[in-house]
């Protein structure tokens, strides 16, 4: 790939980062307020705010089992060998203080078609802290990729992401007229590798990663019933000339049809590949049940 | 190839520049229509409030819909992206047995979520 469009990408990137300071910049946010007809007493009593924390979230989160229908190339290990063949994973969350701060736990695993599809080959946990103030989205996450069924490479990384978000239904005024049962969700950040053991920077299991570039959108396309999705993950590598030039991009777009308010089908592709120089393009086609559980603090106080 | 990332990384900056001024949200359909039913209306077609306040205004009827988790967090190949625990508390003001005022409130306030206020009503509307 020439050095002339690899700049082109880096400077577009540079701009993308950019434009995410100055939507921080931005004028205070609207209220999400609605009001019709009188105006309501002030409701900010301290037995009312107990009694609508105990009705949100105390934890939550979903188990996911997914089948690679087609997968010529992505690997079901941290070693690139084998082929996935399955795909399960948990996810556990709960809110540390309000909104500001989360915890979330993933435990991901992987079997290999190649072994008979059943077998367990990669189990990949991740831990991190979220929030949320204002538009601006944060995470401190560890992940590690580890080999299941055998030793091998064990790939960790511990990265702090940066992310604004953007509501079409909230931030333009014409969407919601135009489009009273549709929304338009998107953020896109940056993130720093500040902790590195065997994190790749290419599919082909070349470099290390040091910096990451995120933009995923959600585009719901019937009351969250129906929801396009999109999401790229640019890589760039520390042993790199450029340290900001994005080395590996990793994209996924899929369709999720939500059938109850728990449960989730939906069909996705991705497709990870090296952006400065030839190499493997690891990629998949997969069909994917999510099953989500969420239990209110009500319950706790119980 | 590395110009159509270029130019769909250049789409997303510049999408997020032009929304840098936040616009007022557009009134919700069924907030309005609430306005003018009984307490047993609204009981029969959402449900008992969570909480009954009694003010000097008049009495105040209490909702919340959290948003499901299936919104609020999304897998990627290896692991997830959390997004953000939201929902919407309905306040509905009662005089002589009728509504006469609503409101709702997201919560976080930065996240709008009226929409789940609406999914409590739904089917309090012809």
């Amino acid at each position: 790939m020439e050095q002339r469009q690899l700049t082109t990408l880096a400077r577009a990137v540079g701009l993308l980062v950019l434009s995410i300071f100055g939507l921080l910049a931005s004028p205070p946010l609207s209220l999400a307020l609605e009001k019709y007809g009188r105006p309501l007493p002030s409701m900010e009593q301290p037995d009312d705010a107990a009694a609508r924390e105990a009705e949100e979230t105390l934890f939550g989160g979903y188990f996911l089992t997914a089948a690679f229908v087609s997968n010529p190339t992505f690997a079901a290990r941290p070693d690139n060998t084998g082929l996935v063949g399955l795909r399960h994973m948990l996810h556990l969350e709960t809110d540390l203080y309000k909104q500001y701060l989360t915890f979330y736990t993933d435990q991901n695993f992987f079997s290999d078609r190649t072994k008979g599809w059943i077998e367990l080959s990669e189990w990949d946990g991740t831990f991190a802290l979220t929030g949320l103030v204002d538009r601006l989205g944060w995470h401190i996450q560890y992940e590690r990729d580890a080999p299941f069924d055998k030793s091998g490479i064990l790939q960790a990384y511990s990265d702090a992401l940066l992310t604004s978000r953007f509501q079409a239904i909230q931030d333009l005024s014409w969407w919601q007229r135009t489009f009273p049962n549709q929304n338009l969700t998107a953020y896109a950040g940056a993130a720093w590798l500040f902790y590195n053991s065997n994190y790749f920077a290419r599919p082909d299991n070349t470099g290390r990663a040091l910096f990451r570039y995120v933009a995923h959108a959600d585009l719901d396309l019937y009351k969250n019933r129906v929801v396009l999705y999109g999401d790229m993950n640019f890589f760039t590598d520390r042993e790199a000339g450029n340290k900001l030039n994005p080395t590996e991009m990793d994209w996924i777009i899929g369709l999720a049809l939500r059938f109850r308010e728990d449960m989730e089908l939906s069909v996705y592709r991705e497709q990870d590949l090296s952006l400065d120089k030839p190499g493997l393009v690891q990629k998949y086609v997969a069909v994917q049940l999510r099953y989500s559980f969420d239990v209110p603090k009500r319950f706790w106080k119980k | 190839m590395t110009r159509a990332i270029s130019a769909l990384v250049l789409c997303i900056a510049f999408w997020l520049i032009g929304c840098a001024a936040s616009q007022p949200i557009e009134p919700s359909p069924i907030g309005q229509t609430l306005l003018g039913k009984s307490k047993q209306e609204l009981i029969s077609c959402a449900g008992n409030p969570l909480q009954e306040t009694k003010t000097a205004e008049g009495t105040v009827l209490t909702y919340y819909k959290e948003a499901p988790m299936l919104e609020e967090s999304l897998s990627f190949s290896k692991g997830s992206r959390s997004g953000v625990h939201h929902g919407c508390w309905a306040y509905l003001l009662m005089g002589d047995d009728r509504v006469v005022g609503v409101e709702y409130r997201s919560v976080p306030p930065s996240v709008h979520a009226t929409d789940h206020c609406e999914e409590i009503f739904h089917t309090c509307v012809p």
